[in-house]
């Protein structure tokens, strides 16, 4: 048995550091909820890491490290709300994973370098390996779903370990004889990616805070605005009855005097102030009638001519967030491009059927806008340019497993999706 | 021969419903049969002598036996799944148990027209393709279904199996030496949606869909494998926009 050296036992203890980062930020990625507070967490990481140190450090029972390894990833899983057998799997993933890496860098090591004591490397480089695999999966398998934001840099930052890589490599390859030199290098780079991925994550996480916020607040004017016109409807009612006695003598007067079409224009007048709920959209769905009402509001104001035929229930399976999402992506769409046509109007319908809530949208646009709307029916391109609205829409018709079709002919915009709601 | 039936308590808008059914049928030169209920209770003793109706026009707000009920009773109790309900009220708000009446459409009072007729042509289209004929043999007997009475074509090995409903709960199974494939062309496609390999539903007898499965009226549960996903999601999308 070699005496470790004090300086071996130092430079694994760092090493260790980065490995449990990446560990723990990968199966982060596999589960939705924390189970226990961020001090659990953390005590957990830590006795983990003290642990897994300790076992690779004193103890060279192959067996026992693979034991406690394996104990330990599963011990950072279970931080997690999941199915046991998960997290079985994410365990055996996560350690299929680095066994892969340590033996490809292993045989990539002996074949190229031969009889070097590279000591500490073999780890740095098999977890440099295991970050950038982990990295590939994340990216491939499209986890961190919520918070996708910055998808395409994403391939960038992958490129922060992979020349980290290729540094140690050539540092190794032209056998650096100066050892602080190298290790510094090496361990420099080594928290320069950690560094940059939590910054990364962190500023991921903040900007999907930020957007769910600021559709919090569209909500909340929402509601404010549908209480008005509510408060409306019922006032305008108040009235009439109140002056129910008054109607009736004046008809009374009329029919006595035989002014017929003196009572029809009455009547109509009155009928008109029960009317005004025709106007807008009054489903019993507060959360419907919310969105839709908001936005209705708004096209008017911009003179757009609004109908709509709504059929659902008071109480849907449909998160308010995501209907949100839909109804006010399309109607800000369907406003914006309404206002500059030559005829102004949008058209809302709505129905629930068989468990399968349909949506159709329908808006007049100018001819200018068929450029700009071929390129965005058919490329992705322009997802950028005229901004996440569509794109959350299909992602949150996605996510009820729905379909959506754009049709865009002769002046008219027309959308139509359906959404699964059981 | 159509045969409707309008369900209102205010008489007045029986009269008018039925003045316009009339005036449009008159001028399309069909022939129409309207009974008029004033009560849910009243049109609840001619179903229950088994009187059919193509088309039912119902008042949600009834006095004493309302909509809800009288529609319940058609579907749940007389087990009919081919009237098309037409329901007509003066809210706009709905309860769950009104979609479960799988109505072909909500009108909201007062009733222009325009709705009447739009709705009655959307109800007499489903009709006349639902009394399109399907013509299969079984040996050397030649069998003509009607296609509303049909639940399901079943894959089953080089046979085909026809479910067929008698309108009144019960299911009969047929058999032919018959393909899907082979038949899946001449079928309504607005009605019949091919949801796996061995199965093409009607959508009329669908109670409710999910991503994964469907509900039919006859109590079975059918899935939707993973190939026909995506296709039945653009045909129901494509059969929304056709039936408005």
């Amino acid at each position: 048995m070699d005496k470790m050296d004090l300086e071996y036992i130092v430079e694994y203890l760092a090493v260790n550091i980065f490995w449990i980062y990446i560990t723990n930020r990968f199966i982060g990625k596999f589960f939705e909820a924390k189970k226990y507070s961020e001090l659990i967490q953390k005590t957990v990481l830590l006795f983990f890491y003290i642990l897994n140190s300790s076992m690779n450090l004193f103890l060279h029972e192959p067996m026992w490290n693979l034991f406690t390894s394996i104990l330990g990833i599963f011990m950072l899983t279970c931080i997690y709300e999941a199915s046991v057998l998960k997290k079985i799997v994410i365990t055996g993933m996560v350690y299929a994973i680095s066994i892969g890496c340590d033996m490809v860098v292993a045989v990539g090591i002996g074949s190229y370098v031969r009889g070097m004591q590279l000591g500490i490397i073999n780890n740095i480089l098999s977890y440099f390996l295991i970050f950038i695999v982990e990295l590939l999966i994340e990216k491939g398998l499209h986890l961190g779903k919520q918070e996708e934001v910055f998808t395409g840099k994403m391939w960038m930052l992958i490129g922060v370990p992979i020349l980290s890589v290729a540094v140690i490599c050539v540092q190794t390859v032209n056998r650096i004889a100066n050892k602080q030199v190298a290790l510094t290098s090496m361990f420099a780079l080594l928290f320069i990616n950690v560094i940059v991925f939590y910054l990364y994550d962190s500023l991921r996480s903040s900007y999907a805070k930020q957007y769910r916020s600021s559709i919090l607040e569209h909500e909340v004017e929402e509601y404010q605005n549908q209480l008005s016109i509510m408060k409306e409807s019922q006032d305008r009612m108040e009235s009439l009855k109140h002056d129910m006695k008054n109607h009736f003598l004046a008809l009374s007067h009329m029919l006595k005097n035989d002014s017929i079409e003196e009572m029809e224009k009455y009547l109509g007048q009155m009928i008109q102030i029960t009317e005004y709920e025709k106007d807008y959209v009054a489903t019993g769905n507060t959360n419907i009638d919310s969105v839709l009402n908001y936005k209705i509001q708004q096209a008017r104001e911009k003179e757009i001519s609004v109908t709509t035929d709504v059929k659902i229930v008071e109480q849907m399976e449909v998160d308010f967030f995501d209907i949100n999402i839909i109804m006010g992506n399309l109607l800000d769409n369907a406003i914006r491009a309404a206002e500059s046509a030559d005829t102004k109007y949008i058209h809302i319908e709505m129905e629930l059927d068989r468990g399968v809530l349909y949506i159709m949208m329908k808006n007049s646009c100018n001819g200018n806008i068929k450029r700009d709307g071929e390129k965005w029916i058919t490329t992705k391109r322009n997802k950028e340019k005229h901004g996440y609205g569509i794109e959350n829409v299909r992602k949150t018709v996605e996510k009820y497993h729905g379909s959506m079709e754009v049709n865009y002919d002769e002046g008219e915009f027309c959308i139509n999706l359906l959404m699964y709601l059981v | 021969m159509i045969r409707i039936a309008v369900c209102d308590d205010e008489e007045y808008v029986c009269h008018e419903l039925e003045k316009i059914i009339r005036d449009y049928a008159g001028k399309q030169n069909l022939a129409v049969e309207i009974d008029i209920f004033i009560s849910g209770e009243k049109f609840i003793e001619f179903i229950e002598k088994n009187v059919y109706y193509d088309i039912a026009f119902l008042d949600i707000e009834l006095k004493g036996t309302n909509g809800i009920e009288v529609g319940s009773y058609l579907r749940n109790v007389k087990k009919n799944d081919n009237t098309q309900v037409i329901y007509i009220s003066s809210k706009q708000k709905y309860a769950m148990s009104l979609f479960k009446i799988r109505p072909l459409d909500f009108l909201i009072k007062p009733i222009t027209e325009q709705q009447v007729i739009a709705v009655y042509e959307k109800a007499v289209e489903l009709i006349d393709r639902g009394n399109l004929v399907f013509e299969f043999h079984v040996g050397h007997t030649y069998y003509r279904v009607l296609y509303k009475d049909i639940v399901y074509f079943e894959s089953n090995g080089r046979k085909m199996n026809i479910i067929l409903s008698d309108g009144q709960g019960g299911y009969q199974k047929k058999e032919c030496y018959e393909q899907i494939k082979n038949i899946v062309e001449d079928v309504p496609c607005l009605d019949f949606i091919q949801i796996h390999k061995s199965y093409l539903i009607n959508y009329t007898y669908v109670l409710q869909y999910s991503y994964e499965q469907v509900q039919m009226a006859d109590g079975r549960t059918l899935s939707i494998s993973r190939t026909y996903q995506k296709q039945v999601g653009e045909k129901l999308l494509m059969r929304k926009k056709r039936n408005g």
